[in-house]
This record gives structure tokens, C-alpha cells and sequence, in this order.
């Protein structure tokens, strides 16, 4: 399988010199087209950071990352936006729905944004897919929390990217709509060919993945949990070997 | 474009109170603006309108009759922008086509004729040709008045014939004497002319109402060839010299009278009363715009976050912008319209009470016409400055961390905050107020006085402005620590404001800013006034005192009047009221030894004897200023047979001649005997007198004699203490209009921190849900943002009424340099506290809406939201 994102020896630093904090210090990690990538660590590992370089939100303070094939080092801003626009869709654990916009709305912003006019039909889709569909005219206020991240879901497939990037997307749900949310999630890998990269600190969704990396001093830890058959005791038992 | 306005339309629909503040400030600040401009332009519109018509010029002169050159005399004068020699005299006027014009069937009609030196009338504004052509030099060339030509049905290209009128059409006054002008033996010789164009009605066009003929210099010399007629010029004012600034540099060498239709507002208390009213209008224009940048300014935080998830979800820089422009497209456009409409609206409903911008009317003033002109310009300043305080915000979205945003932190606020202060302050203290002069021009010349003290206000408002940018800390520290002493009424309320205020010195800055601001021109505008009427009291006290003016006394002699008016104790002098000409300026007679009880000529009799044999003249504290008059000086009046007579000033002051109609304080007094024998002005007959007491000397029993002398008039008196107060009351309601405009202002400093309360209840409302959840009652949590109103209206109100107090000297002294007044120093005395009080009320009211805001809030939502 080619990958879609391809990043070596990353680094991000903070700070200035003499004071300088590295949160990520030679990441190396490679994501096969259609896989589900699970990245954990405990907070202030660096996970969110690692998303936002991959998305070209962010620059890199050393390293390489290729997305689509293409170095993102080497791309304008302008450039960078296009290219996300094109291939990363965004799952955040505050949802980051526009308060202002309705479900629908919300889900069809990326559409919006890249200037198609005929997405009605997905959206009526997605929103019928996830369960949504009575809740269209809704405002993000007037929904419970499962309901926005599926929102957000929706809003990340809308656009049609290959990849998706989730930020701790059941971290501020209860129990049963996290379990939920990774499922669909799982359903997004499996039955629309999606690249899912999730980073999270909860061992339950990590079982949802093909693959379970672990983020540790800015590195990612050798240590792979791979192959079907994974149980949140193997995740807890690995999290406990590595010390996180 | 669909995507920016969905998402800047639920923007705005999402905020309405944010919404409405928003356009309501700036569209306050562009009515006040448009109102201002629209109430000048009308108020000196209408007066000019009530004025008889005369020429385009701005003053009409003749020379003194020492002058060698004086055409030549008057270029050189500096202010002098163009002078035309000129004569005017009646004339007959005869259509030539006529068929019995020969055999004398034709019927002549009489007209004014205006003989103007060639090539200089269209240079000069004099007039303006609407149909035909100019006079092309020297020749037999006639330019018609449109009444004129309709009326004997000639158009460009026809002939006529003019001729002087048969007898001549004044008498001259020669020693008191009225006599006919001599008429010449023979018939007028008729000449013919060709008319060459129709003149529009305006300057001479306007003259006589239309019936008016206009030719060449020298063919009206040829015309009137056997007649005495008087040479004089008309000259026009170099925008850049003020009215009696020239005035005086002429009054050295000519005699002059005003064109007053184009004199109207240009006075120097007139200029500094317009002068003012403009400034006012700018400051209100200013605190508009500076409300819509604070309110900016607090929502561009509160969007920092939406902004990064566009970002994150792919949509460019570009569109982004896009949202924010067609939101402040909405916005100021929105308001620009209310704001056109309201100011106009404003304008017709003050004319409508009789508010000028010259003081206040008795009647109504009709809305005569709109200067779309300006006022459009106006409105484009406030939209277009609005549109760029809103663009500036787009420009710094390229520095957004959009990762730190996401992340909820926003490292950058603080900085995003802080550039758009410098940003605004940048805005409103040089950019709005240059457009904004540079559409409704200072009235008169750029004094040194005048801009010094625009620069200095400029000043001051920058430094208001850049309070919350220069001490941040110590503004937040103030407020913070006026909150903590309201512990002991509730101490939560206390705390909880406390902090807010200490963490949020941009926005408590901002709005004690404001309301410091116009706390200061309130003290400012109160000190002013107070000054004006110190001086109206220090003058009355000299020119009023012990004073009586009487008035509609049937036909009395003087003669017979005097001598029972001094019959009764403690009258010190009788003085004509009836006895006036208007040279170039009000010029009394009165007979010196009715002076002479009293003032200057009590203590010096000699002055007695100027006046009475030397040519001598008393002249008016205010004429001396206008003129710049010294004792010694001569001055050249205009007489009606004995040419240009020169009076030398004998004594300046303020103690005789000063009479309620005309109410005129700027005037000169010549010994009553010489105004008769210049002016045939009948000085032994009057209708109204002035009668001097002796201080402490009773008017009951002096009057009690008029009564018994004319038992059948219903004779009027007015008191000088009464005149006073008349004056002192006249003076508050002219100054009404600074009153409003300082209202309007008010409402705009109170939407401000109106603006800043109701965001900071909507950034802070997980806060307020929390405390709700835990138990915080409704009423405590409206205290805390009515503390911190109250805490902004006390630090606003204090600081703008120190500002105030220390600016109130220098609008007094810029007042009296550009007025020409004796201005006192005087304090807005009850006005200062007062001022400082409604600043308390106002942010106190202003506070209630974000109250009642925050108590609809919901309280599980404001908790569960991220």
C-alpha cells in the first residue's frame, strides 16, 4: 500500500534557545493509504502537535513531512491550504462546530469553502448516515455531545479528503457516544477507504485501530500493537511496559 | 462570495444586541456629523436669504479722499483677492426693436444699472452669465437681468437703448441740509446697446431683483458722461484673511460697507460659534468610530477561535476576509444609511425648534436644502473608517497561532488587542479628523490660535485614547481596587468585579476613555459658557449698569425730554436712541454734555470738547477690537454729501451708547451735531432714549415722569439688570446646540461601554453559568456588572472632569482669540460635579442591558459549551 503521509524526523521546539522545550524530537511514522493509525501518549506528549504538523497547520521546526506526496516544507501557505483542503478532513475533541451554523450547515462548510455548489445530495447522505437527519436545522447548542462530534465526522467526510485526522474525538463524551463515535470511525476506515489517524490517551479506542503507536519523549516508542484480535488489555499492558 | 455571507450573516443575526450597538455607533457618529454640517449650511443659507440681494462681492469700498492710487492701494492690501472698479446709478432702459421706438411709442422702463470695470465680474464671482456670452471688453455690449430681459421679452442679440434717468434720483446731505442733486438742463442722450448674454440670478444678477442692467466701465462713464456718479470698488476676500481682519487693514485708507448676505457667519464670535459647533460634531464623529473599533476590538477575540477552526477545516486567509468584510460591509453600510437619514432628520427637527448653528431662533427654519455634496462625503468617512477599523483585524488573522487557538489557548490576544489600539488611536486622531476638515472646512482663516488648540484637543484625545495602550496597569489597577472597596456591601460582588476589572484593562481602559472624554467636554463646554457669560456680566456692568432703556415714546423732543428727565434726582445723562447711521458700522450721535455726567468724559472733560469740536470719536471695547483701533487712531466714515470724513478715537469704552435695538455692541459715538450735519440724520426727535442713574439712584420716580410727560404711550423700559439676565438667558439656550450635540455623544460613550459590558458578559458567560450552578444568585450577578459600570463611570467621570478643568483655560483663551471677547476665567462651577455625576448614571444605565442579557443567559448551556 503507498502511504498518504510520510513524516521523518520531525522535530517541533518551542521556546528560545536557552530555554527551549522540544515536544517532538525525530518523530518517524508512515501512514498507509486506508489503514486506521492509532497514536497514544499521555498528555503533553506531543499528539495534537503531530496532527497539526500533518495537517500543514502548523511548520516544523526540523524534519520532513510529505502528504499526498508532496513536501509540505516546500509548499506556500497558500499551497499548504489547498492541499489540506484536498486531503485532510478534521475530527477535533471540542468539535469546533460554528455555533452559528446549523447541523447541515456545518457539514457542508468544507463543501462551501472548496466552492461546490451541488453537495446537497452527500450531505443529505452523511447527515442520514449518522443519524442526523432530524436534527439538520438544529444549532450545535441544541445538540448533546455525541451528536456534535457526529456532526464533525460528517463535516470531515463531506469534503471527501482521504484523510482524516481525529484530536481526541470521544474525550469529551460520555461512555456510550464514545463507543459510539469509534465505531463510526471505524466505519469511515473501513467502508469509505478513509486513512484515519487518531490520537488519544484512552485505551478503549485504541482497539479500534489496525495499528497502535506510542508517543514517548517526542519519539515514537518502537513498540507497535498491530493486527486484528488487539483487546484494551494488550493496549493497558503495552501503555504499562512503556510506563505512560 | 455565498459561504462569507452565510457565515457573516449568522454572525450578525447570532449577535443582535452586538449588531444594533455596533451600527447604532457608528450611525450615531455620522448624524451628529451630517446634522451639524446640514444645520451650518442652512442656518447661513437662511440668513443670507432673509438679506436684501446685492453684488457677489465681499465688501464694497471707496477710497478716502487722500488716496493717490487706490485701486492700486487696495491690491496691495493683504486679503484682498480681486477688486473691480464699479458705479452704479438708475437708468432707462427702451427696447430698440420696438417699431415706435423712434416715433417715441415705445415705453422706457427704469432699472439699476451697473457699470463694471471690464473682463474682471466672472473672475471676481461677481456674476455668471446663464444664456449668451460675457462682455467682450470695452464696447457696446449690455448684459441683462433675467427679470429684465422676461419683461421686455429681449434675448441675446437684441438691441436697446439706455439713457440716464431724466432727474437725478438723490439728494445729497449738505450741512444737515437735504438737496436735490442738480439735473441736467438738457434730455439724456439715449445710447444704444446689443445685448450680449442674460445673467443668472445670483450676485449682480440677483440685484434689484433682476431688473438690472450691467455694461462695460467705460461705456457707463460715456452713458453718464454729463452726471456726477461716485467711482468705488467691489473687492473680494482672500479666503485666507478673515472678514474684519481685512477690514481693519482697510479702514487705514477707505470707507466700506459688508455685502452681509455674504458676511453671514463669518463674524469672528459667528466663526467661533460655527467653529465650535464643528468640532463638536467631529468629537461625536470620532466617539462613534471609536466605539465600533472597541467593540471590534473585544469581538475579534471572542472570534479568534471560529477563525482557527475555518482554518483547520481548510478555508483560506482570503475568505476568512471575506466573512469579516461583508460583516462590516453590513454594518457600515447599514449604518451609514441610518445614520444619513438620522442626521438629516436630526437637522430638520432642530431647525424645526429654531436651533442654528448661529444661536437660537425664535421661528422655526425650514429645511431650505440638503448639502448632499459634503454630507455624502461625511457618511463615506464614517463607512469607509469603519470599513478599515474592520479590515485591520483581517490583516492581523496572518499572524493568528491558529494552533494555539485550537487548542483554546490565545497566546496573542493580548497583542492582536494591543496593535489594534495603536491601529484605531491612529484612525481617530489623524485620519478622521484631517478627512473630516477637509470636507467641512474650519469657518475663516487657520489661526495660529485656532489650530494650536485643535492640535492641542487632538492631543488630549490621543492621550484618552491611548490610556488603556500607555497604562494598561494602572487603569486596570484603579478600577480593580475602586471595585474591592465595595466588600462590606457584598463582598462576592466585590471580588468578582474586582477581578474582571483588573483582568480586562483594555476594555475598562476603552470605556473609561470614553466616558472621560465626554466628561471633559462637557466640564470643557460648562467652563466656556461660564466664561461667556462672566464676560456678558463684566460688560453689562460697565455698559448697563444703572441703566435705563426706554422705548416707543411718541415723537419726544429732546430738548423738551432732557431737561424733565434731569429734573429728577440722580439722572446723570439722556441719550438718543434713534440717532444711528450704518456707515460700515453703527455710528451713534450724542450730544457730549449729556455724556459728560458720567464714565470717561466725567473724569476727563476734554474728551467733552473732542468730541464736540475736534471730529473726536468714542468707539466700543468691541469695534476697537475688531478694528484694531487705539486711542488716537482715525477713522474714515463714509458721509452722505461731504465725502469721506475722518474721525480720530478719542476714548474706548463701553459706558454710553449701547441701546437693545439694534442689540449691537461694536459701535462708534460722533457728537450728535456732527451726525446731523454729515447724515441729515434728525438728532432732536427720538423714539427711544437711555437714561443714566446715578448708582443707587431710584428709577421709579424717573419713570413715573415719562408716564406723566406721555400718559397716552405705552412706553417701554427695560431695566439693565433685566438685560443682563435677558442676555445671560439667551446665551444658555444659544448654546443649546452644543448641548445636544454633547448629548448625542453621551448616548455614544454610554454604547460603548454598553458594547464592552454586553461582550464581556458573553466571553465570560461559561463563567457565569458556573456560578449560577453553584448557587450565585441573578441579583449578584447583575451586581458584579453594574459595580463594574458604576466603577467605569466614577474612574471615567473623575478623569474627564480633571482633563475638563485643565482644558477649560485653554478653550477659554483660544475663545477669546478668535472671537475677539474679554473672556474671563471662569470653571463650569456646579457643572463639574454634575458632569462627573452623569457619567455614574450613564454607564450605570448602559449597564442594565448586559445585565439583563446575562440573566436570560442559560445556565447548563453557558456550562457544557467547550
Amino acid at each position: 500500500m503507498s502511504a498518504i503521509a510520510r513524516v521523518q524526523g520531525l522535530v517541533k521546539a518551542y521556546g528560545a534557545p536557552e530555554s527551549r522545550v522540544e515536544v517532538l524530537a525525530g518523530v518517524e511514522l508512515e501512514l498507509a493509504a486506508g489503514s486506521f493509525t492509532c497514536v497514544m501518549g499521555p498528555s503533553g506528549s506531543g499528539k495534537s502537535t503531530l496532527l497539526h504538523l500533518i495537517s500543514g497547520l502548523d511548520e516544523p521546526s526540523a524534519g520532513t513531512i510529505e502528504l499526498a506526496g508532496q513536501d509540505l516544507s516546500r509548499l506556500s501557505l497558500r499551497e499548504r491550504t489547498l492541499l489540506r483542503r484536498r486531503t485532510v478532513g478534521y475530527v477535533f475533541q471540542f468539535f469546533n462546530l460554528l455555533p452559528n451554523l446549523t447541523v447541515e450547515e456545518n457539514v457542508a462548510l468544507p463543501l462551501a469553502i472548496a466552492g461546490e455548489a451541488d453537495g446537497a445530495g452527500a450531505v443529505g447522505g452523511l447527515l442520514e448516515r449518522f443519524g442526523l437527519s432530524a436534527r439538520r436545522a438544529a444549532f450545535p447548542h441544541q445538540l448533546s455531545g455525541g451528536e456534535m462530534q457526529r456532526t464533525s465526522i460528517a463535516r470531515a467526510l463531506a469534503g471527501r479528503q482521504p484523510l482524516v485526522l481525529c484530536d481526541e474525538p470521544t474525550g469529551n463524551l460520555a461512555q456510550q457516544a464514545g463507543l459510539e463515535v469509534m465505531k463510526t470511525l471505524r466505519e469511515v476506515c473501513d467502508r469509505d477507504g478513509r486513512t484515519v489517524l487518531l490520537v488519544t490517551h484512552n485505551p478503549r479506542d485504541a482497539t479500534f485501530a489496525d495499528e497502535v503507536r506510542f508517543l514517548l519523549d517526542g519519539r515514537v516508542a518502537d513498540t507497535v500493537l498491530a493486527g486484528a484480535g488487539r483487546t484494551i488489555d494488550d493496549v493497558h499492558a503495552a501503555l504499562a511496559r512503556l510506563s505512560i | 462570495m455565498g459561504l462569507a455571507l452565510t457565515l457573516a450573516g449568522r454572525s450578525l443575526r447570532a449577535h443582535p444586541g452586538r449588531t444594533l450597538f455596533s451600527i447604532l455607533g457608528v450611525a450615531v457618529g455620522i448624524a451628529t456629523g451630517v446634522a451639524v454640517f446640514t444645520l451650518d449650511h442652512v442656518t447661513v443659507l437662511s440668513r443670507t436669504q432673509r438679506l436684501e440681494p446685492s453684488s457677489g462681492a465681499d465688501l464694497e469700498v471707496r477710497a478716502s479722499t487722500m488716496l493717490v492710487d487706490p485701486r492700486g492701494d487696495l491690491l496691495a492690501l493683504e486679503g484682498v483677492a480681486g477688486v473691480a472698479a464699479f458705479f452704479q446709478n438708475d437708468v432707462s432702459v427702451r427696447p430698440a426693436r420696438a417699431a415706435g421706438a423712434e416715433s417715441g411709442q415705445a415705453e422706457a422702463t427704469s432699472a439699476r444699472l451697473v457699470a463694471l470695470e471690464e473682463g474682471s465680474g466672472p473672475s471676481l464671482g461677481l456674476y455668471h452669465v446663464e444664456r449668451g456670452t460675457d462682455l467682450a471688453g470695452p464696447g457696446r455690449g449690455i448684459l441683462l437681468g433675467r427679470a429684465l430681459a422676461e419683461e421686455l421679452g429681449l434675448a441675446p442679440g437684441d438691441e436697446l437703448e439706455l439713457a440716464p434717468p431724466a432727474r437725478a434720483a438723490k439728494a445729497d446731505c449738505v450741512e444737515g441740509e437735504l438737496r436735490a442733486r442738480a439735473a441736467g438742463e438738457a434730455a439724456p442722450r439715449a445710447q444704444r446697446f446689443r445685448v450680449e448674454g442674460i445673467l443668472a440670478p445670483e450676485g449682480v444678477g440677483r440685484m434689484s431683483k433682476g431688473r438690472v442692467v450691467l455694461i462695460g466701465y467705460q461705456a457707463g462713464r460715456s452713458l453718464y458722461a454729463d452726471v456726477f456718479v461716485e467711482s468705488q470698488f467691489w473687492l473680494k476676500r482672500d479666503g485666507r484673511v478673515d472678514l474684519e481682519v481685512l477690514e481693519a487693514r482697510l479702514a487705514k485708507g477707505f470707507t466700506f460697507e459688508r455685502n452681509q448676505a455674504r458676511a453671514v457667519g463669518q463674524m469672528a464670535d459667528e466663526r467661533a460659534f460655527r467653529n465650535g459647533v464643528r468640532v463638536a460634531g467631529l468629537f461625536a464623529l470620532l466617539l462613534g468610530l471609536f466605539v465600533i473599533f472597541h467593540t471590534l476590538s473585544m469581538s475579534l477575540v471572542e472570534r479568534v477561535r471560529e477563525v482557527g477552526a475555518l482554518i483547520s477545516l481548510s478555508a483560506s486567509r482570503t475568505q476568512i476576509a471575506r466573512v469579516f468584510l461583508a460583516e462590516a460591509l453590513v454594518i457600515a453600510l447599514a449604518a451609514g444609511a441610518l445614520g444619513l437619514a438620522g442626521g438629516l432628520g436630526l437637522a430638520r427637527f432642530l431647525l424645526g425648534l429654531g436651533v442654528s448653528t448661529l444661536g437660537m431662533q425664535y421661528d422655526p427654519i425650514p429645511l431650505l436644502e440638503v448639502p448632499w455634496t459634503a454630507v455624502g462625503w461625511l457618511t463615506g468617512l464614517g463607512v469607509g473608517i469603519a470599513l478599515l477599523g474592520s479590515v485591520y483585524p483581517i490583516l492581523r488573522l496572518r499572524g493568528t497561532d491558529v494552533v494555539a487557538t485550537l487548542r483554546g489557548d490565545e497566546p496573542g490576544k493580548r497583542h492582536v488587542r494591543r496593535s489594534f489600539h495603536v491601529f484605531s488611536t491612529f484612525l481617530l486622531v489623524a485620519v478622521v479628523p484631517a478627512a473630516f476638515f477637509r470636507v467641512v472646512p474650519i469657518v475663516g482663516a487657520a489661526e495660529r490660535t485656532l489650530v494650536v488648540t485643535l492640535l492641542g484637543g487632538l492631543v488630549v484625545l490621543a492621550l484618552l485614547i491611548g490610556v488603556p495602550l500607555l497604562v494598561p496597569g494602572a487603569v486596570a489597577r484603579a478600577s480593580s481596587a475602586l471595585a474591592a472597596r465595595a466588600r462590606r456591601f457584598s463582598p462576592l460582588v466585590a471580588r468578582l468585579a474586582a477581578r474582571n476589572l483588573g483582568e480586562s484593562p483594555g476594555r475598562i481602559g476603552a470605556s473609561i476613555a470614553a466616558v472621560a472624554l465626554v466628561t471633559a467636554a462637557f466640564v470643557g463646554l460648562k467652563g466656556m459658557t461660564a466664561s461667556l457669560a462672566a464676560e456678558t456680566e463684566v460688560w453689562g456692568g460697565v455698559a448697563l449698569a444703572d441703566r435705563l432703556l426706554v422705548e416707543r415714546l411718541p415723537d419726544a423732543e429732546l430738548d423738551e425730554l432732557a431737561p424733565l428727565l434731569h429734573a429728577q434726582a440722580g439722572v446723570l445723562g439722556v441719550e438718543n436712541g434713534e440717532a444711528r447711521v450704518f456707515p460700515s458700522f453703527l455710528l451713534l450721535g450724542q450730544r457730549p454734555e449729556e455724556l459728560s455726567g458720567h464714565g470717561p468724559l466725567a473724569a476727563r472733560p476734554e474728551l467733552v470738547r473732542e468730541l464736540a469740536t475736534g471730529q473726536g470719536m468714542l468707539v466700543s471695547q468691541r469695534l476697537a477690537r475688531q478694528r484694531n483701533l487705539a486711542v488716537g487712531d482715525q477713522v474714515f466714515v463714509n458721509t452722505s454729501g461731504h465725502g469721506v470724513q475722518a474721525f480720530h478715537v478719542a476714548a474706548i469704552c463701553d459706558d454710553y451708547g449701547y441701546f437693545f435695538h439694534p442689540d449691537e455692541r461694536a459701535y462708534g459715538i460722533i457728537d450728535a451735531a456732527l451726525l446731523h450735519r454729515y447724515f441729515c440724520i434728525d438728532v432732536a426727535r427720538t423714539n427711544s432714549i437711555a437714561i443714566k442713574l446715578a448708582p443707587g439712584a431710584e428709577a421709579e420716580p424717573v419713570l413715573a415722569a415719562l408716564r406723566a410727560r406721555f400718559p397716552q404711550a405705552g412706553v417701554k423700559v427695560y431695566g439693565g439688570r433685566e438685560l443682563v439676565d435677558l442676555m445671560l438667558r439667551d446665551l444658555t439656550v444659544d448654546f443649546v446646540v452644543f448641548d445636544i450635540i454633547l448629548g448625542l455623544t453621551a448616548l455614544l460613550a454610554a454604547l460603548g461601554v454598553l458594547n464592552g459590558q454586553l461582550l464581556a458578559a458573553i466571553e465570560r458567560q461559561k463563567e457565569l453559568g458556573v456560578l449560577q450552578a453553584l448557587g450565585a444568585t441573578r441579583a449578584q450577578l447583575s451586581g458584579v456588572v453594574l459595580l463594574e459600570s458604576a466603577v467605569i463611570g466614577v474612574l471615567g467621570g473623575v478623569l474627564g472632569s480633571l482633563v475638563g478643568l485643565g482644558l477649560t483655560p485653554v478653550l477659554v483663551s483660544a475663545l477669546r482669540a478668535l472671537s475677539g471677547l474679554a473672556l474671563p476665567l471662569r470653571t463650569g462651577g456646579i457643572g463639574v460635579p454634575l458632569s462627573c455625576a452623569g457619567a455614574v448614571l450613564l454607564t450605570v444605565a448602559a449597564g442594565l442591558y448586559p445585565v439583563w442579557r446575562s440573566n436570560r443567559m442559560d445556565a447548563v448551556r453557558a456550562v457544557r459549551s467547550g
